[in-house]
């Protein structure tokens, strides 16, 4: 998919666990692996913005577009 | 009311949705069994269906009417399954599942085919009651029973409803992919 998830790249930045974000959060630590790792259809504005104030960053901090080569 | 009050009406309802098919089933078992072991009301029966005077029935034609009548009964029976295996994955706390939507097309199609058995049981049975009467009395009669209409619809319905619950279940797995 060429959307690509960095909350890894953001967590590594702030040094916090992704255990202590979900707690944070309020979402399954489960859950948040799976985002992390872009296996999700969706991300709800709410778990965004809720990401966003804990990581105190931007929307597009965390996701990125990067198509993909042509003929994949 | 609380977050568990959805599910615990949902339980209650199938609970008594399955107490409902289990008796209904032992009805149909049992009033078939009763009426093709009593000539009179067989007689009785056909003469207000057909208005002709029927009568003095030979064992072979009241085990052929009983076994014609096993059509329509037989795939209502099905249907009742149906529906009790449909109430019991509701009962376990699947709804929008793909499992509740295939018991509920297969009620639909059992339902279908009741209706269809009814007709064909309504020729069947006018054909072996007046075996015994003379030429120029015994009966072809096509008719459709309150049965087949009542199937038809119902049956519909339900293979209807089950779609609506398949793009539902598809839905609900879409959604727990979005965290």
């Amino acid at each position: 998919m060429p959307i690509i998830v960095n909350l890894d790249v953001m967590l590594a930045k702030r040094k916090m666990r992704s255990r202590d974000l979900a707690a944070r959060i309020g979402i399954a630590e489960q859950n948040l692996s799976l985002l992390k790792s872009g296996k999700v259809k969706g991300v709800r504005f709410e778990t965004l913005e809720r990401i966003c104030a804990e990581l105190d960053c931007q929307p597009g901090d965390l996701l990125e577009y990067r198509p993909e080569p042509a003929g994949e | 009311m609380t977050v568990n009050e959805p599910s615990r009406r949902i339980a209650r309802i199938s609970k008594m949705a399955r107490a409902l098919a289990a008796a209904c089933a032992l009805w149909i078992v049992g009033v078939t069994l009763w009426h093709w072991t009593h000539p009179d009301k067989v007689a009785l029966n056909a003469r207000l269906i057909w208005g002709e005077v029927f009568g003095g029935f030979s064992d072979s034609q009241l085990v052929a009417g009983f076994a014609s009548n096993l059509l329509p009964a037989g795939a209502g029976l099905a249907a009742l399954y149906c529906l009790w295996r449909l109430f019991g994955v509701f009962l376990s706390g699947r709804i929008f599942a793909a499992e509740p939507a295939l018991w509920l097309r297969r009620t639909g199609f059992c339902l279908i085919g009741a209706a269809a058995a009814a007709v064909l049981d309504h020729t069947l049975e006018a054909l072996i009651l007046s075996l015994n009467l003379g030429a120029g009395h015994r009966l072809l009669s096509i008719g459709f029973p309150s049965l087949f209409f009542f199937g038809l619809l119902a049956g519909t319905i339900a293979i209807a409803l089950g779609e609506v619950f398949i793009a539902a279940a598809e839905m609900a797995e879409d959604h727990a992919q979005i965290v």
